[in-house]
């Protein structure tokens, strides 16, 4: 960060002041969208460095990143879990077309996205989660967009480690703690599905989504099956 | 700062060149040692001393070696014994810079330090303190083959330098501090993650609901005096199998 400029710091922490009162985590996403002019923004978190063993949690989004976070986390691919596991930020500036997972462009698409931009929030070797820019239209990051971007990122990345200072290591940050409310029962099915199928449990997790995939459903709806044994899955077919 | 006329732009450019260049190494894959070895290297530069060195406290209270201009026996031995004597120790106790302005004619004051000091080839030394809020965090060690210690003009210089080691060594401090909490952010994510596999697993074991799976683990845990999480990861990566919990 040694060659960022001062003036680009404030002006990314101006954004940010001027949100209205709130949790800092929604007027950081909040900013990020205006500063930057996107869609939607989402900010997510990992749990391990393989995100496929539980996939990104969702920390906060606005109302234009909450589709594609979510789409996202039930095909357990996309920009974001790319930027996450390599460190590097990931443009998909159209996505019309895009084939660099194998599902994600077009069933972004049909949501009516058209660009993703995703930044990793990373330390150091540590990864951490991923910061990511919704667009509705084709077109690339500016420079100054890009490099405001990388900003944000790094001001997400101290907003998200100072939420969980000076706690227990088992002590979630009550903001990480909500955004596992929307996956709880996925992460139980995926315990199901893992003794149902003698498989570890990233594994089972693999097998619900390409369940929620094959039958257009969302990953939440499948856990909720699988959970009240409305459905039992068999192994993956190759 | 005052400084001579005939050396004055050169010194000050260099200085000004030392500056730019550590500032340069605060950032994210920033390290202390090579921070510390650049540093020491600089104060040879601008001719300030022949040889220096860094000497941090560690937890213990000992004095550590960290950097030097020029990792030699004789140079590193003389650290070595600071810990039982010698101007390092001094400025450490103290807290204020200590001179040793003529090192043959102080073995009364170091009798162990002076005259390895002078067999090595040394006449003179100072130490000054890396200072924190009243803390000392260690020392800069100079050490001059000429008697009457260092030119009065460089000890602001020579200051300086030592701020700017205390600066590293907070920037250290930091980054350490900040990937200790986010690698306590990842597994306490994991953590709540795989207490709630943990759950999905003994509920479909054992045929019974959610809660009471939750029931079963923590009743588990409590009774064998684990932690929550270390019972939840001993199932999910089937150490312990659902039927052991009852």
């Amino acid at each position: 960060m040694a060659e960022v400029e001062p003036g680009r710091i404030l002006r990314v922490v101006g954004a940010f002041a001027e949100q209205p009162p709130g949790p800092p985590e929604l007027r950081l996403c909040s900013a990020a969208s205006k500063l930057l002019d996107a869609a939607g923004v989402g900010v997510s978190l990992g749990a391990s460095d393989d995100p496929l063993d539980s996939g990104l949690q969702t920390v906060c989004a606005t109302d234009g990143g909450r589709d594609g976070e979510a789409l996202q986390f039930d095909l357990g691919e996309g920009p974001s879990y790319t930027a996450y596991r390599t460190g590097w930020p990931v443009q998909v500036p159209d996505l019309e077309g895009d084939d660099a997972w194998p599902a994600f462009a077009e069933a972004a698409v049909v949501l009516g996205l058209r660009a993703v931009f995703a930044f990793p929030l990373r330390s150091g070797s540590v990864g951490l989660g991923a910061l990511t820019l919704y667009q509705r239209v084709a077109g690339e990051l500016t420079s100054e967009q890009y490099a405001d971007a990388l900003v944000v990122a790094r001001f997400a990345l101290n907003l998200l480690t100072s939420l969980q200072a000076g706690r227990p290591p088992d002590e979630l940050d009550s903001v990480v703690t909500d955004s596992l409310a929307n996956s709880v029962e996925v992460h139980q099915a995926s315990g199901i599905v893992s003794v149902q199928l003698g498989i570890p449990v990233g594994a089972a997790l693999a097998v619900l989504r390409a369940h929620a995939f094959t039958e257009g459903s969302s990953l939440a709806e499948v856990a909720t099956q699988v959970i009240e044994h409305r459905l039992k899955l068999g192994p993956l077919q190759d | 700062m005052a400084v001579t006329r005939d050396t004055a732009p050169s010194r000050e450019r260099r200085l000004v060149e030392t500056f730019v260049e550590l500032a340069d190494t605060l950032v994210e894959d920033f390290d202390v040692v090579e921070f510390f070895s650049s540093l020491t290297e600089r104060v040879v530069q601008l001719e300030i001393a022949s040889e220096t060195g860094i000497l941090l406290v560690d937890e213990a209270g000992d004095l550590q070696f960290v950097a030097a201009s020029h990792e030699r026996a004789h140079l590193l031995e003389l650290f070595q014994v600071q810990n039982q004597e010698g101007p390092c120790q001094d400025c450490f106790t103290t807290g204020v810079p200590v001179s040793a302005v003529d090192l043959e004619a102080a073995n009364d004051r170091w009798p162990l330090f002076a005259p390895r000091a002078v067999s090595a080839g040394f006449r003179s030394a100072q130490a000054v303190p890396l200072r924190l809020r009243g803390a000392i965090l260690g020392a800069l060690n100079l050490f001059m083959t000429e008697p009457g210690g260092i030119d009065p003009e460089a000890e602001a210089v020579v200051q300086a330098m030592a701020d700017v080691a205390t600066i590293g060594l907070l920037q250290q401090r930091e980054l350490d501090r900040a990937h200790a909490v986010e690698g306590q952010l990842q597994r306490a994510l994991q953590t709540r993650i795989g207490i709630e596999q943990a759950k999905g697993i003994i509920s479909e074991r054992m045929g019974i609901p959610m809660d009471a799976a939750f029931g079963l683990l923590l009743g588990y845990a409590r009774s064998h005096n684990q932690k929550l999480h270390d019972a939840a990861r001993d199932v999910v990566t089937g150490v312990l199998a659902a039927s052991d919990l009852t």
